[in-house]
């Protein structure tokens, strides 16, 4: 009988880490996705640059045909720098890539339809769907919120599994039985959040917590690149922005308490995992 | 106001990469630093607070 309560005891010990080590991966690839879709949405973004001086060629096509290379810039060009700039690197590009008219419109056919699938819209793995690149603090925010809140009480059970384990092994005055016990419990450990006095580098100790503020961190980004580019927002729709701020501000409070929730959960457990490696240690120098 | 908005859009790509990377590692430091000490050692803020 106790014998398949302790086996019961570490099968769930051992299922109570593959939940938590699922979820860090699915934090991990959804941190991914969302980042993804800000880096697209830069305004200096490779597409957005690629788009824009596709367009400059189209815009200063006539000019650029006419000019052989060996003649300066047309006389209204060389007024502005700026737009003088902007016209020798269209020029450049489009004798660089031997372009026709013909093939530098479907070229920038083609750029506008990739920017509106791939950088308008955000694509979700394995759901087959997409989302506004504007809905992305709405998205991503509902969707970290969700994963650290299940992390948090995945966390929650790991401990008291570990605790329950940690504390039976305690009791038991077998040596060799503790030995491999406690040897058997540690192969369950991921990601410890360590607590201070663990001997080991300072930046290896932090990367545990690290991650776990990574969700946090990329919805602060979102909603800082958010604030930046109120007035292209504004432009499309202010009562959406308005809501999508108010939505933002919500879900920003609510990961920044997931998250340090989370760590307390985690550094209480690496106090637990430091009891079950000390004893392991007492045991083996035995 | 307008002068650093304009700046960290034309530097937008470099500015939020650097932000992705280091955030959460100042997030992490400052945590420790304010409440991480705290909870990481609970018998040495206990004595403190007995020695008190």
């Amino acid at each position: 009988m106790e014998e398949l309560l302790v086996k019961e005891l570490f099968d769930r010990a051992a299922n109570a880490s593959r939940n938590v080590r699922s979820l860090q991966v699915t934090m991990a690839t959804c941190c991914i996705v969302a980042f993804l879709g800000l880096y697209n949405s830069f305004q200096y973004g490779w597409i957005q640059n690629r788009v824009r001086i596709h367009g400059n060629q189209m815009k200063y096509l006539s000019y650029i045909e006419k000019d052989t290379g060996s003649c300066t810039a047309p006389l209204e060009l060389t007024k502005t720098p700026a737009i003088f700039e902007e016209y020798t690197n269209a020029k450049k590009y489009y004798q660089d890539h031997f372009y026709t008219p013909e093939i530098l419109h479907q070229h920038y056919v083609n750029l506008l339809k990739s920017k509106n699938d791939n950088v308008l819209l955000v694509k979700i793995p394995f759901f087959n769907t997409a989302f506004d690149i504007n809905d992305l603090a709405i998205i991503s925010g509902f969707g970290f919120s969700l994963i650290l809140f299940i992390s948090l009480y995945a966390l929650h059970m790991k401990k008291n599994q570990v605790n329950v384990i940690a504390d039976y092994i305690k009791s038991k005055d077998d040596t060799t039985f503790k030995k491999l016990a406690y040897s058997l419990l540690l192969t369950n450990q991921i990601l410890m959040v360590n607590v201070n006095n663990i001997q080991s580098f300072r930046i290896i100790r932090r990367l545990p917590a690290v991650i776990y503020w990574m969700p946090f961190s990329l919805f602060f980004l979102i909603f800082g690149h958010d604030m930046l580019t109120y007035e292209k927002a504004k432009a499309i729709s202010l009562p959406g922005v308005i809501v999508s701020y108010i939505i933002s501000a919500v879900f920003l409070f609510t990961l920044l308490i997931l998250t340090m929730l989370i760590i307390n959960t985690s550094t209480q457990l690496s106090i637990i995992w430091k009891d079950v490696e000390t004893e392991n240690k007492k045991l083996i120098n035995q | 106001m307008n002068i650093i908005r304009d700046f960290m859009l034309s530097y937008d790509s470099a500015i939020f990469i650097a932000g992705f990377i280091a955030l959460p590692i100042i997030f992490s430091s400052l945590y420790d630093k304010i409440i991480g000490k705290v909870r990481s050692q609970p018998e040495k803020v206990k004595t403190k607070i007995q020695k008190k």
